[in-house]
């Protein structure tokens, strides 16, 4: 077997390149210094159109990602029980021998992991279909489940899609709600709004107001007017709250979207009994506080809430999320500038594609072990280590994982790794022999972070502005390097059974279906359409495709000026295609084209709500999770390190401290339904009391580990905390958030020994 | 917006390494890193990632979102540093650090556990990727040396340092030995027959003299010793000072100097709320001090104290500062440190005194010829600079002129220097001599008592650095495969009240709750008999 030759791309030699940052959602403008092929600067770019001139450590640190010594360049294939270096035929070779049996026997048995990374990249975007389609299994698994689906559910049962979701508009708001969100800190997530800290500056500047809920005083909360410290898993009560209040003073009014709503009344009604002075004991915050922020957020000429990861991974994460789109609807928010906004994503997608699923794209089946509903064509995370350690028809037997890191990622990490290394076959597409790959049976090694081309076509539905951008591959592919669609595209030929099938013509295939749907949107035949993309060929055909045929392309001709590949190559700081405008009733794609802001799945989960707020009051510890300015989940700890880790320590308010006779600097340790950590004890008033708080992608240890800097700095991993027994009822969204802990002296000094 | 470096900071640079945009200044070896007050954060360049506060060892950097008088001076600061020197665009200068290089198997033991020591031991396990094994040993049964014993009660954020310490001693190829002193329970052949070298971080424990007349005289002290009383360093137990004057004169004008004076005036309440010890805290209470004079021989834009430390005096609750009109002028400055000194001198120059409030009167231009007095200080004359000379009458003399370093016991000694003679750490037999193999200094034993907390760091860099190309080009002698063991055999027999990690742990527990009820970061314990129990069951294992 012999892997084809990548296309001859210009090598950079010297000079400054334009790349979109890769990392994170906020999609940064830098510009790259190249010697050679080493990047040796990485500066934002003051002209980008979007993010002008913003960017953080994390995406100035890019050249150390791509010049980490550690980062894995040949394959590995393990043999008699340990991992060797191979060539990529001999890998390919082993996937051959090992991975199509299984197919074949019972496509439900390959399970695949696609970890963050692979969403902000175009080879796994435009490609993994084809390996999915290939291989023909259930039994996906990405990060999703774990952080945005219970506002992925609620989008896809008011607006019709899953990517389709409001956004924001904060450059435009007068008040922000802002509900378990550090975008100070994380950059913001299911919205692109590159320099998120200096747009809430600017909207403090104009006279807006910033209001904060979350239970630690963030950096977010420090800048805010108000800052709420809530209870953890609180926010839906507070919702709810917050909608009886607007009810009861007669300010609910629907806006321009009024006519599109349908079951208004009927949330206000559910929302009646949770008044302020019911829920404040719950929330912990004060039913005055509650009732003041009703009526300024009401009152606001624009105002906008938007909820993040802290209310999705948490006990009522669909019902807070719901709320979130309730309020801003009833409050006549939605679709209006400064309120909840939609993107028009410029290479397209599903909201501007016509059509959409003939039914909600949740719980068309259900997983094998446990019976979790499927959500948007996956399944909880928190059933992949079962799905493998549980004998019996369709039980997993192989696991694909891309660019990611289940035994750090996944709660329930103990039993996560056990079934890493219990599954049959393991097969990692990655940079890193890191906490998963190093079970692996193969490991693909990924190229350099500029080796391809970039452009954000999910994130793009998340964009503040409408702006198009796209960044050119920089450098070849170093010898020995194969991209990640040629890897992806060999392994689905191989799945296939036509291990010798070409990646042109797998390709060519890929680009068949892709020119059809672009062929249908603008009207035109297929072969014309590939006609005028050509001669591209791989993900540049296929950005061509989606961008000509986007809302606004060129229509391959049929609009002169419209988009093209050619003019984004030609505009490397972007193209600026102007605010977000209104966009109901186009965008949605629910059945009936209308919003029915009360779906009984939702409504359905309110008793379970209101039953908690007749619940004795929690006395315990909840732990809830931290962002950090230079991580990005478990991968850059290695290319960005720490000193120490003293970044990962518990957080806890001194009262909680004194009550139980803790003292900081100390190890402490942390216990949890499914396990313990021992790490520091940080000591600061800046978390509310009855909570603490870790970060989370920490806990670089174990034999097998190619990360020296990382597991010098190894920190503690919270996964060993988090049951993946306890989920979101609705969709199984993991509850990070609100783990009961209890915390006591570690009795031990050393942390490396009570980690063993 | 931009993050600001306040007060605080300690000048190791972990800063600089992970600023992703190089906008802080100066950098190991940049001009002027060595001698830098503080560094600073171009706010012009700043990308407000914060990545610098999360890394600094003493919680020194802030965002400018509402920054307090402290954090707005530091933004002034940076502001004029980098007016007067602008970042040039330019590749990013900053040094890259070498792989790890090891030949594998490496001991090492580091005799001292303060900053030095600290910062040899954090070098040790970066180069070596932690492939080495460090007995860590200590004199005093806790360990931080002048993190613990030098740093003052109301620096809080500096003695944050000491949480980065902590996470050293917990690494596994580190042992600690407290409680064990080099020459009385284990000579330095000893130790370094047990390892293939010893670096030896021990600092300087004697101070400087002045020379003159009366300086022994009953209430002159070395401002070293009320340092350590007031931190409760088991040396001074029993120790106790006089405060029954309305006057105290501080001879130089350092930033220790500035401590004292601090300390002296103070309100004890706030000083309560600090981990100052508690026999100092109920003789402060009833001191009668309300005046102290820090006198120095030169003029302000040359004076000793750094103006971070100098602005910080000003923000004292109930203490007003004071400088004599005819003092506040300096000579031609040059150096940015210099001029901004001199200006801030300046403003305080004119003040009308306050009956009301305590006072710090900052004197210049003032050379100590005398202590005067008979049975006790009356007194001290300065000469001034017309030739004339002044009696600054007081009952009480700190002299706050330097610490000097004191021969180690089993290593040469350079007299002139009052530091151990050696060659980028390597010890030497004299001044120009030969290497004495395998024993390395570091800190202020090796360059003299200079720097703040952050220069050990490169001092320490360029000392592991010969210790590990010593050793990689074979020039260190293996200890025994037993040396561990025989190490721990040795100290079992000699020295049964040895400490350990666990024994410090329970001190530090100790302590740290015995400061709960006074709203104190800790309340130390400060005898060595009283340290040896809290330490407890613990000591001696660990």
């Amino acid at each position: 077997m012999s892997h084809v030759e990548p296309a001859v791309l210009p090598v950079a030699r010297t000079g400054s390149h334009h790349r979109i940052c890769p990392l994170c959602e906020a999609t940064c403008g830098l510009l790259v210094e190249f010697d050679g092929r080493v990047a040796r600067s990485v500066r934002p770019n003051p002209d980008d159109v979007f993010s002008r001139g913003h960017a953080c450590a994390k995406g100035l640190g890019l050249a150390r990602v791509d010049g980490d010594p550690d980062r894995l360049t040949v394959p590995l294939v393990r043999r008699d029980g340990r991992l060797e270096e191979a060539s990529w035929d001999e890998a390919f070779a082993e996937i051959g021998r090992r991975l199509p049996p299984l197919v074949a026997a019972d496509p439900q048995s390959v399970a695949v992991y696609t970890g963050n990374p692979a969403a902000h990249h175009l080879d796994h975007t435009l490609y993994l279909p084809a390996l999915l389609g290939a291989i023909g299994s259930r039994n996906l698994f990405s990060p999703a489940s774990m952080d945005t689906w219970p506002k992925n559910l609620v989008t896809v049962l008011l607006y019709g899609t899953g990517l389709g979701m409001s956004l924001p508009d904060i450059d435009r708001t007068d008040h922000l709600l802002l509900l378990g969100s550090n975008p100070v800190v994380s950059n913001g997530s299911t919205v692109c709004a590159p320099g998120f800290a200096r747009r809430l500056d600017d909207l403090r500047a104009r006279g807006g107001t910033l209001t904060v809920v979350d239970p630690a005083r963030t950096r977010t909360a420090e800048i805010a007017d108000r800052h709420l410290a809530i209870r953890p898993g609180t926010d839906a009560h507070l919702l709810m709250a917050l909608l009886s209040v607007i009810d009861a003073e007669g300010l609910v009014d629907p806006g321009p979207a009024g006519p599109l709503v349908d079951g208004l009344d009927e949330v206000l009604a559910l929302a009646r009994p949770f008044t302020p002075e019911r829920v404040a004991p719950v929330c912990g915050v004060g039913a005055a506080a509650i009732r003041d922020l009703a009526s300024t957020f009401a009152a606001a000429r624009a105002a906008v809430a938007h909820s993040r990861i802290g209310t999705c991974t948490q006990e009522y994460g669909s019902l807070a999320n719901w709320l979130v789109e309730v309020l801003n609807i009833a409050t006549g928010r939605l679709d209006v500038p400064g309120g909840a906004m939609f993107a028009t994503p410029p290479a397209g997608g599903p909201t501007t594609w016509p059509g959409g699923p003939a039914r909600p794209q949740f719980d068309r089946w259900r997983s094998r072990v446990r019976g979790i509903p499927e959500t948007l064509g996956e399944l909880s995370v928190a059933c992949l280590a079962e799905e493998i350690l549980t004998p019996g028809p369709g039980q997993v037997r192989a696991l694909i994982t891309i660019a990611g890191n289940p035994a750090r990622s996944v709660p329930g990490s103990a039993s996560v790794e056990r079934a890493l290394r219990e599954v049959g076959f393991l097969l990692c597409l990655d940079g890193y022999l890191n906490e998963t790959t190093r079970h692996a049976d193969v490991v693909l090694p990924a190229p350099g972070m500029f080796a391809h081309g970039h452009m954000d076509l999910t994130l793009n539905h998340f964009q503040l502005r409408n702006v198009a951008r796209y960044s050119p591959p920089v450098l070849t592919p170093a010898p020995g390097e194969l991209p990640e669609w040629h890897q992806v595209l060999r392994i689905a030929a191989i799945v296939r059974g036509v291990p010798e099938l070409p990646v042109a013509a797998m390709d060519d295939e890929v680009a068949d279906q892709a020119a059809r749907r672009a062929a249908r949107l603008c009207g035109l035949g297929q072969d014309e359409v590939l006609a005028a993309v050509s001669p591209r060929r791989g993900p540049e055909r296929l950005v061509d495709l989606r961008v000509r045929s986007g809302p606004f392309g060129d229509r391959f001709g049929a609009e002169p000026g419209g988009l093209t590949l050619a003019t984004l190559e030609a505009a490397p700081d972007g193209v600026d295609l102007g605010p977000l405008e209104p966009r109901l009733p186009d965008v949605l794609r629910t059945p009936d084209r209308r919003i029915d802001v009360a779906p009984g799945l939702l409504t359905g989960d309110v008793p379970r709500l209101w039953a908690s707020t007749r619940a004795a009051p929690d006395t315990g510890l909840r732990l809830i999770n931290r962002r950090q300015h230079r991580g990005m989940n478990s991968w850059l700890h290695n290319a960005l390190p720490y000193r120490d880790d003293g970044a990962g320590g518990l957080m806890m308010h001194p009262d909680d401290a004194d009550r139980l006779g803790l003292v900081p600097g100390e190890l402490v340790r942390v216990e949890a339904g499914p396990g313990e950590v021992v790490v520091e004890l940080r000591v600061s008033s800046d978390i509310r009391p009855g909570v603490v708080s870790l970060p989370h992608g920490w806990g670089h240890t174990g034999d097998g580990l190619r990360m020296s800097r990382a597991t010098a700095a190894p920190g503690a991993n919270v996964n060993l905390l988090v049951d993946d027994r306890s989920l979101e009822p609705l969709t199984g969204t993991p509850v990070f958030n609100g783990v009961p802990v209890t915390v006591r002296p570690a009795g031990t000094t050393v942390a490396e020994e009570a980690r063993r | 917006m931009t993050h600001v470096i306040t007060r605080s900071c300690c000048n190791d640079a972990a800063c600089v390494e992970v600023c992703p945009v190089d906008c802080i200044r100066p950098r190991p070896g940049d001009p002027g890193f060595g001698s830098a007050e503080t560094l600073y954060i171009d706010p012009s360049t700043c990308i407000d990632c914060g990545a610098c506060a999360d890394v600094c060892p003493v919680g020194a950097i802030v965002t400018d979102r509402g920054l307090d008088d402290e954090g707005r001076t530091g933004l002034a600061l940076a502001q004029s540093w980098f007016a007067q020197a602008p970042v040039a665009p330019g590749p990013d200068r900053r040094p890259v650090r070498s792989a790890p290089r090891t030949r594998g198997g490496l001991r090492v033991a580091v005799v001292g556990t303060g900053p030095s020591g600290f910062y040899a031991v954090q070098e040790l396990l970066e180069r070596t990727a932690g492939d080495v094994q460090v007995s860590l040993l200590d004199r005093l049964p806790v360990p931080g040396g002048l993190v613990r014993y030098g740093v003052a009660p109301d620096h809080g954020a500096t003695k944050g340092f000491g949480d980065g310490m902590e996470r050293l001693l917990r690494r596994p190829q580190v042992r600690l030995h407290l409680n064990v002193e080099v020459g009385a329970h284990v000579s330095a052949a000893e130790l370094l027959d047990g390892h293939d070298a010893v670096v030896h971080a021990v600092g300087a424990a004697g101070e400087r003299r002045l020379g003159i007349p009366g300086e022994d005289l009953p209430g002159s002290h070395p401002a070293r010793d009320l340092v350590a009383w007031y931190n409760g360093h088991p040396d001074l137990d029993g120790r106790d000072f006089a405060l029954d004057t309305e006057r105290a004169v501080v001879i130089g004008n350092g930033n220790v100097a500035l401590d004292v004076a601090r300390i002296l005036v103070s309100d004890p309440a706030d000083l309560a709320t600090t981990d100052l010890a508690l026999p100092a805290l109920q003789t402060l209470r009833r001191s009668r001090i309300r005046e102290v004079h820090v006198v120095g021989r030169r003029d302000p834009a040359r004076a000793a104290f750094s103006t971070p430390e100098l602005l910080g005096l000003d923000r004292v609750r109930g203490v007003q500062v004071l400088v004599p009109g005819g003092e506040a002028v300096s000579g031609p400055t040059t150096g940015f440190a210099d001029g901004a000194r001199s200006g801030i001198v300046a403003g305080f120059a004119g003040r009308v005194p306050d009956p009301a409030r305590r006072r710090i009167v900052l004197r210049f231009g003032r050379a100590p010829r005398e202590i005067l007095g008979g049975d006790a200080v009356r007194a001290v004359r300065f000469g001034t600079p017309d030739g004339g000379v002044e009696d600054v009458e007081c009952g009480l003399v700190l002299r706050a002129v330097g610490y000097r370093g004191t021969p180690v016991a089993g290593l040469p000694f350079d007299h002139a220097r009052a530091a151990v003679p050696h060659e980028a750490g390597r010890v030497l037999t004299g001044p120009g001599g030969r290497v004495v193999p395998g024993h390395y200094v570091t800190g202020w034993i090796k360059r003299g008592p200079s720097g703040v907390i952050g220069t050990n760091r490169t001092c320490a860099g360029e000392t592991v650095g010969s210790l590990l190309a010593d050793h990689a080009a074979g020039r260190l002698t293996e200890p025994a495969p037993s040396a561990a063991d025989d190490l721990d055999r040795l100290l079992r027999a000699r020295r049964p009240e040895r400490v350990g990690l666990e024994g410090w742990r329970a001190i530090d527990r100790a302590e740290r709750l015995g400061g709960r009820p006074a709203g104190a970061p800790r309340r130390k314990i400060v005898t060595i008999d009283g340290l040896i129990a809290a330490a407890g069951a613990g000591a001696g294992d660990g």
